[in-house]
């Protein structure tokens, strides 16, 4: 990359070309390219099937991208080995729309869980922790606001609470990135800012990195510095989200679509 | 539209009669069927109303619903009435128990009826003609049951009647003996000499006398309850029998005694020897045995039981005691086989679940490299365990070489595992080989040691743990076990050393070769990868079938296998992987699947074969039944977790083994304790049939009742089986409830 003198590389998302053929032909994405520049909130928007979910997973590749290329800091996230791979997903978070709690499992557990990518798996095998994660652990639960409900089952937690556990999950991971898929979908649309703010935070304050689907585009103009826009698994809008007019809304979510937020 | 419906109206139309013929062709066929069926199965009316069937069955029945459990010694109750005959005009008697006979008038060979009343209610009994004449002559004319009156009713044929005078006709019922308030003694003269031996120890002695033998310098051999020698004495000059069951042993003279309960004298009488037995008072010697010799000629003279057998009457059936014990066995039984078929099932089942193994996939040329370097591995692991034991050379059995190896061994192991876990990353290949083989050689060394000593300890144990000598057997057990299997423990763990090796070298291989090259060492690497696999299947072909023929076992194998790497490195070579993962699935589910049609009760003849009958070869059986079960009920139960928790935690970067245990061991816990219970549940009920099979268990004595007719018996052992699977069920479904 060509940068002015005096200006260091800045940490980026690159991706190139990126197409993803499901194995029954289902084609969830088309030639998407774009670049995140490091500390930036990116809000992907589109009707649902319409690759946001494929998108944020090709990106940890917990979904295999068909083609195309990946890159975070220069380094090929498609072409990893194994090993490379468990070291770039730990620099990763992420956050489900079902929030993907172990439910039968403590909260604690739930938050340690995110720092299985940094553990001696041997280790990890006899449910051993460092003190100094337990204590991280417990850091990240009162930045959610749940250290009372750290030694509760998960599933006793409401769905705020669960996500707001998925998030502490995600903090962990010391992550670079946060994908977040539709986070506040299945949530109480008054929950939805609580849980947002979170990851305003942790984009404004950590200055991570975060990709987030979203549903509300009143959200959107609330949190993102940007906005992407797929419709059919191709990219229809890159740019800030002040910027979607009707014709716009159109584009994106078809004609029949009427705006309510 | 209009004309799309009248097609429609039109193809309705034909369809009705259509419908209906084929309706009536169905009802055609299922009535073919079932008349075949019923035909086959050989489903009679006729059988199931015959009398003499009702008869057997009832009998079965009534036997059946009176369990054996309780044994009580019966006396005969004789009663004899002379032949009533009303045509004379005589009353009959109107109390006690009477015969009454009609038609009062009959000729010999006539069918009389003789109703019977006053007897013990529901009781059997015989009836017997009693001729007059001058000995006692008795004819058996036939048996009966009284009923809740103490009634019966039997026709009889007359016999031939020797003289005019009275004849007699005779009822023999049995009486039972005691009631569960008032028990009885029952006497049983052992020695048959009309004494009344008690063969209690009283003022430190006891005295017998063994009947009918004469010497003059007897010997005596004194046996315990199980039948062996505790002394053998004599009043002449030594001699060591030749016979009887103190054959082989040297008979002492006389003198002090040794035991508790010795020989005090030994006296020859006038019609028999006098034997004086000192001992502890109030000691119970009466199963003890005194076996008479001619101290001259050394020839067994005779034997006699000490006391005589007095019993309660009523008492606990010996039926009902043997039937506990063999319950007791059979729960024991399905509790082996479950834990077994558990510890086998666990692991397998992750192996075996399609979602986690989907995506599990290789390199071509890892999975080529793999192929030979398993094989590799586990050789030399074997190799190395014959090594280190050639290098013992006898010493294995040597307790302080054992200890040496345990803890050298076991601390190199510590030292090696503490850095693995907490020591700094490596990351050079050949240093991790190197810290692998040390590993191996530790364990090998530890492992060696830890079983060898546990089989010493458990042996030396046994005896001073005494009742409890089974505690250190169980570890005696495992130490040898844990021997025989050491070389294939440590040729499993050494195989990771040449996969780990291999699996950089193709990852190298992969990212720095160009594409061509490439591709000549994929298609290389599985044609020998595949040929190593296939020749291997080829010997073990071999070792079932016999064939020795190399073309047949080595060669066309090999060229086989070489040929299917082939076809897998074309049908991986432009992604460059292998999906693994399925055909692992696959492999496991066929195994699994074929473990599972083989009923139990089938495998338990190849087990007797093997290790011959008892429980041993039926928890074998159900043991491997359980394990493809349960890891096919397990395994389904991890395919049906939501798979949200087990992308979660893959995203954060965790190895296959943390996503597993983070992941989905936490979600299978409830199903995987019910299905346990439920196993073992099934295990009781399929352990109580095993011992027809040879199996072991309370089985082996159901059929052996049955075989022999004694329903009553059987039953106890059925009551048994009920009581025991109807509370396993409660327990289990309580069980499966608290863990959900």
């Amino acid at each position: 990359m060509d940068l002015p003198p005096g200006v260091t590389p800045t940490k980026m998302l690159r991706v190139e070309n990126l197409t993803k053929v499901y194995d029954n032909g289902t084609v969830a994405l088309k030639d998407v390219s774009f670049e995140v520049p490091a500390g930036q909130f990116l809000a992907i928007i589109g009707l649902s099937g319409s690759g946001k979910s494929t998108l944020l997973r090709c990106i940890n590749r917990l979904i295999e991208p068909t083609e195309g290329k990946i890159y975070w800091n220069d380094e090929d996230i498609t072409a990893a080995g194994q090993e490379d791979l468990r070291r770039i997903r730990r620099r990763i978070g992420m956050v489900f729309q079902h929030f993907n709690l172990v439910n039968r499992s403590q909260v604690i557990t739930n938050v340690m869980v995110g720092r299985l990518g940094y553990t001696n798996p041997a280790l990890a095998m006899i449910n051993h922790f460092s003190a100094e994660d337990l204590a991280n652990a417990m850091r990240s639960l009162v930045r959610v606001g749940l250290d009372e409900k750290a030694f509760s089952r998960a599933d006793e937690l409401s769905g705020g609470q669960q996500q707001r556990v998925g998030i502490a999950r995600a903090l962990m991971q010391d992550p670079e990135i946060v994908l977040a898929d539709e986070p506040v979908a299945s949530l109480d649309p008054v929950l939805a800012h609580s849980i947002m703010q979170h990851l305003e935070s942790i984009n404004k304050d950590d200055g991570t990195t975060v990709l987030c689907s979203l549903h509300f585009l009143d959200l959107v103009h609330r949190y993102s510095d940007r906005a992407l826009a797929l419709f059919d698994g191709e990219l229809v809008f890159d740019g800030p989200p002040s910027e979607i007019d009707d014709a716009k809304f159109k584009d994106i979510y078809g004609h029949e679509a009427e705006r309510v937020g | 539209m209009r004309r799309n419906e009248l097609a429609d109206r039109k193809r309705g139309t034909n369809k009705k009669p259509r419908r209906r013929l084929s309706l009536i062709a169905g009802i055609i066929g299922a009535i073919l069927i079932y008349g075949l069926a019923v035909e086959r199965t050989g489903v009679s009316l006729d059988e199931i109303t015959s009398e003499s069937r009702q008869t057997s069955l009832f009998r079965i029945i009534r036997s059946l619903a009176r369990p054996e459990l309780v044994t009580y010694d019966t006396a005969e109750v004789i009663t004899e009435v002379d032949l009533f005959i009303p045509c004379v005009g005589e009353p009959a008697p109107a109390t006690g128990p009477q015969l009454e006979v009609t038609p009062g008038c009959a000729e010999p060979g006539d069918v009389v009826t003789v109703v019977g009343s006053g007897f013990e209610p529901v009781t059997l009994g015989r009836l017997q003609f009693i001729p007059d004449s001058e000995f006692e002559v008795t004819l058996p004319l036939t048996s009966f049951e009284t009923d809740r009156d103490g009634r019966f009713e039997a026709e009889i044929t007359l016999p031939e009647r020797p003289s005019d005078n009275p004849q007699q006709l005779r009822a023999l019922v049995s009486e039972r003996l005691g009631t569960w308030a008032d028990r009885e003694e029952v006497w049983t003269d052992l020695n048959e000499n009309g004494v009344v031996d008690l063969g209690i120890i009283e003022n430190g002695q006891f005295t017998t006398s063994v009947q009918g033998v004469s010497t003059d310098t007897p010997a005596v051999a004194l046996l315990d309850a199980t039948r062996q020698v505790t002394e053998f004495l004599t009043t002449g000059e030594a001699f060591v029998a030749a016979e009887g069951p103190a054959n082989g042993l040297e008979a002492l003279p006389i003198g002090e005694g040794l035991g508790d309960i010795s020989i005090q004298s030994i006296e020859p009488s006038p019609d028999g020897v006098s034997v004086t037995i000192s001992g502890p008072d109030d000691t119970d010697i009466s199963a003890y045995r005194v076996a008479v010799y001619d101290g001259a000629s050394g020839e067994e003279l005779g034997t006699a039981v000490l006391g005589d057998l007095i019993e309660m009457s009523p008492r606990v059936s010996e039926t009902a005691w043997l039937t506990l014990e063999k319950i007791i066995d059979t729960v024991f039984l399905a509790l082996v086989a479950t834990t077994a078929g558990l510890i086998v099932a666990l692991p397998l089942s992750f192996i075996a679940a399609r979602n986690l193994m989907r995506d599990v996939s290789t390199t071509v040329i890892g999975l080529g490299f793999a192929l030979i370097a398993i094989p590799v591995g586990f050789w030399l692991g074997m190799q190395y365990v014959r090594f280190q034991r050639s290098v013992l050379d006898g010493t294995v059995d040597n307790v302080a070489i054992q200890l040496a190896l345990f803890v050298i061994g076991g601390l190199a192991v510590f030292l090696l595992i503490r850095q693995i876990l907490f020591g700094p990353e490596v990351v050079s290949t050949p240093v991790r080989a190197l810290r692998g083989t040390a590993m191996v050689v530790a364990e090998a060394a530890f492992l060696e040691g830890t079983f060898g000593l546990l089989t010493a300890f458990g042996e030396a144990l046994h005896d001073p743990f005494g009742p409890l000598g089974f505690v250190p057997s169980l570890f005696s057990t495992l130490g040898e076990l844990g021997t025989v299997a050491l070389p294939i423990i440590i040729g499993l763990g050494a195989i990771v050393i040449p996969v780990g090796l291999t699996n950089r070298a193709a990852h190298w291989l992969r990212s720095h070769l160009a594409e061509g090259p490439r591709a000549v060492v994929q298609f290389s690497s599985m044609a020998l990868g595949g040929a190593v696999a296939a020749a291997i299947l080829g010997a073990l072909i071999d070792w079932v079938y016999q064939i020795t023929d190399p073309v047949k076992t080595l060669w066309i194998p090999a060229a086989v296998g070489a040929v299917v790497g082939l076809v897998l490195a074309e049908a991986g070579r432009r992604s460059g992987e292998v999906k693994i993962g399925l055909s692992i699935y696959y492999v496991a589910r066929t195994i699994f699947n074929t473990l599972r049609s083989i009923e139990p009760l089938v495998m338990v003849i190849v087990f007797v074969v093997w290790v011959g009958f008892g429980e041993f070869a039926g928890s074998i059986a159900l043991a491997i039944h359980t394990a493809a079960a349960l890891a096919k009920l397990y395994s389904e139960q991890v395919e049906s977790i939501s798979s949200g928790p087990l992308e979660a935690v893959r995203a954060t970067g965790a190895t296959r083994m943390q996503q597993t245990i983070y992941a989905v061991v936490p979600q299978i816990v409830p199903p995987y304790i019910a299905f346990t219970m439920y196993r073992w549940d099934i295990n009781v009920r399929l352990s109580t049939i095993l011992g027809f099979a040879g199996g072991g268990g309370i089985g082996f004595l159901l059929q052996q009742n049955v075989q022999l007719g004694l329903y009553r018996s059987a039953s106890v052992q059925m009551l048994a089986i009920v009581i025991v699977v109807a509370s396993m069920d409660y327990t289990s479904s309580r069980l499966r409830e608290r863990f959900t």
